[in-house]
């Protein structure tokens, strides 16, 4: 049986996870025909991201990801493991991510926490559906590593803030309907404290992006120049001066539950590589398996720690650090199986490894450096004194 | 048992492990309750007892203990394991069968008694499956260990046995019953092998915190934090795997959970070893006494690298990626 309604999903949420899934992979098997039109995307951006946002669409028409959001945010309820489980079996099954990685589970759960009520009610469920698209402002030509150093200034004008400054590598930002950004609000030098969180509408008069073409050759990568840039206040999110607490939320997020969402591709994405890599020495694929499974157990205690509603603390970094060594480990991996295909190949998987074998290099980078999370391990899980 | 439940029993065991001459350690554990509990809960036994056995640098053979009840067998003092030889994952001895009777070449590891044991238990190839074997020993035992870590009482053992063709442990399909007690050796030693990386790591960060160059303390400096930190996330990893393993009890999942322990210990050595500057080459500092623990049971029932390679080998036959630790 087909089950495609709202309604048949959310009475099997309160059967159980077990059978939400069975249910899942049923329907994603009985679908296959339909779904077929979503495998191995290439091409021009805007034409990926449209079927992007189609398979968007058709997941929340049928009430799968609707799952695990509460009901005034558009969702159906139910725990944050089914919607760990419907991105899982869906990568699985060899399709995309239907969101923006760095959107759904990473923007997703921060608007809903710290946004004003109405308006994540407005905002959330034009995620799920896939009608709009979201990018993140937090790094600026300063700022990276040291967020804290951040310098787009957003001035108190009464009913709104007015910005001015810069932001960089925000991904996506071309074809972002809101940006979730950081800015100071308090004096210069203020650091950490003088930080306010916003989500802003990419449409407002004097935001300007420009491309940075990436080293994989697309156009995620945007310079965002921000001149009077007018936002009212009730885009505010959390509290003012209160910043940096999104911005850890936005990266715990980033750092765990969207991580679980890239271990479950990442194993795909090795059967793929067995699969076509007769040469892989067995030990290299043993390996690899065993830093996704790292992975997995380490998202996955992220994960129910962030469905009990518990801050997941520091642990995070230790997932980021897993998956940017799985992630590289896995593309290395692939580059000495495959050197031929994966360097000089022109069909489009081949073109696909290229590309993912080049985007695997920034995983030690963005959602904060491998250097920074062992900083902060050192800091605060060895607490080894520095002095 | 619980949480609370789990903690009495390891604290109450440590003082017993602290306050008992090694001689009579065995006996003190067994009253302790240690046969029973690895009866009635033998992945919990092995999470509760092997930690301490890692961290005291105990050097009981509590695995022959394990290995023989996953066997379906009745473990005891008096009865030994013999593990294949160092690094290979499957068994290195081999039998042939000769008018009822197995004939075997037994060539491995064992643990050294000092009498020799009454009943053995020994995986062996026959037909070249692998098959669990168990019958009387009348021959010589090894008395004492050998090697780098003499301490701890690993020797090799290079023997002919025969026992009538009866003596064959059944259990399934061929190699099954090998493959369950395997499991249960790698989760044991995975326990066992983070305990000791454990210290390893703590010794490193103590003279690290205390020891001053340049007119800074070493952990002041961010390589040397850099090092631990890197040591700390193999440990997360590995314990969660070990936990995980605990939990499901599952062929592959001991077998990660074995991995994940060899990939903490691997950069546990050295890391730290590199930290303690010259003390870690010292027998003044005890980190020689760990560092020669894990290489010995980085080893046992399996290399990392071999199990890896084997795990890599089952993932291309299948043609597709396991799905361990659910949601």
């Amino acid at each position: 049986m087909t089950v495609s309604s709202p309604t048949h999903v959310e009475s099997l949420a309160s059967l159980g996870l077990a059978e939400v899934r069975e249910a899942f992979v049923t329907w994603i098997a009985d679908n296959a025909d339909r779904l077929n039109q979503f495998r191995g995307l290439h091409g021009d951006m805007d034409s990926v991201f449209a079927k992007l946002s189609e398979l968007q669409r058709l997941l929340y028409d049928t009430g799968w990801i609707r799952l695990g959001w509460p009901a005034n945010l558009g969702g159906l309820g139910g725990t944050l493991g089914l919607r760990g489980m419907i991105s899982e079996e869906l990568a699985a099954a060899g399709y995309p991510p239907p969101f923006s990685f760095a959107t759904q589970e990473v923007l997703g759960p921060a608007v809903a926490r710290f946004a004003p009520q109405e308006l994540a009610a407005e905002l959330i469920p034009r995620l799920l559906r896939g009608d709009e698209k979201w990018c993140q402002g937090f790094s600026e030509p300063g700022a990276g590593s040291d967020l804290a150093s951040l310098r787009l200034r957003a001035t108190d004008e009464g009913d709104s803030w007015r910005l001015n400054g810069e932001k960089i590598w925000t991904s996506w930002a071309k074809f972002a309907d809101r940006c979730v950004l950081l800015a100071r609000t308090g004096e210069p030098g203020s650091g950490h404290r003088g930080i306010t969180a916003m989500v802003l509408d990419m449409d407002t008069p004097g935001i300007e992006v420009r491309p940075l073409p990436s080293i994989a050759g697309d156009d995620e990568f945007c310079s965002l120049y921000f001149d009077d840039v007018v936002v009212p206040k009730t885009r505010t999110l959390g509290e003012v001066n209160g910043g940096w607490a999104v911005a850890m939320f936005v990266l715990a997020n980033e750092r765990g539950a969207a991580a679980w969402q890239r271990q479950a591709w990442m194993g795909w994405r090795l059967g793929t590589l067995v699969d076509e890599a007769p040469g892989l020495d067995a030990a290299v694929a043993g390996e690899a398996f065993e830093l996704i499974y790292g992975l997995r157990l380490l998202s996955r205690r992220t994960l129910r720690t962030l469905d009990r509603g518990e801050s997941p603390g520091v642990l995070p970094s230790f997932d980021k650090i897993l998956m940017s060594t799985a992630e590289k480990y896995l593309f290395d991996a692939a580059v000495e199986a495959m050197p031929g295909r994966i360097l000089l190949g022109e069909d489009p998987g081949a073109a696909s490894w290229r590309g993912e074998y080049l985007y695997s290099r920034a995983s030690s980078i963005y959602g904060g450096t491998a250097e920074i999370q062992r900083n902060i391990i050192a800091d605060r899980v060895l607490g080894l004194p520095k002095d | 048992m619980d949480e609370f439940e789990k903690q009495a029993f390891s604290e109450g065991l440590a003082k017993t492990i602290d306050s008992t001459p090694a001689a009579q350690l065995r006996e003190a554990l067994e009253e302790f309750g240690w046969l029973d509990l690895l009866d009635e809960e033998p992945a919990e036994a092995a999470g509760i007892v092997f930690p301490l056995l890692g961290e005291h640098l105990v050097a009981l053979p509590l695995l022959d203990d394990v290995c023989t009840k996953a066997a379906g067998l009745e473990p005891g003092p008096d009865t030994a394991f013999v593990y294949p030889a160092l690094s290979s994952p499957v068994p290195t001895s081999t039998a042939t069968l000769d008018g009822g009777i197995l004939k075997m070449t037994l060539r491995g590891i064992v643990a050294a008694r000092d009498a020799a044991p009454e009943t053995v238990v020994a995986p062996v190839l026959l037909d070249g499956e692998p098959a669990l074997v168990a019958g009387p020993w009348e021959g010589t035992w090894p008395a004492a260990g050998q090697g780098i870590d003499a301490e701890s009482g690993w020797a090799q053992l290079d023997a002919n046995w025969s026992v009538p063709a009866g003596a064959v442990v059944a259990s399934g399909e061929p190699g099954t019953a090998w493959t369950a007690v395997r499991a249960a050796g790698h989760l044991a030693l995975a326990f066992k092998m983070n305990a000791v990386g454990a210290a390893m790591l703590r010794l490193a960060v103590e003279h690290t915190a205390s020891r001053e160059q340049f007119g800074q303390r070493l952990s002041g400096f961010q390589v040397v934090r850099h090092k631990l930190a890197d040591v700390r996330v193999w440990q997360e990893t590995a314990s969660l795997a070990a936990d995980a393993a605990e939990e499901s009890t599952d062929v592959l999942s001991c077998l990660l959970a074995k991995t994940l322990a060899g990939r903490f210990l691997r950069t546990a050595r050295e890391n730290c070893q590199q930290l303690l500057g010259g003390m870690g080459f010292t027998q003044e500092h005890d980190f020689h006494r760990y560092l020669r623990r894990a290489l010995v049971l980085e080893n046992l029932l399996g290399s990392t690298g071999s199990l890896r390679a084997e795990l890599g080998s089952s993932i291309r036959a299948a043609r597709s990626v396991p799905r361990l630790a659910t949601l």
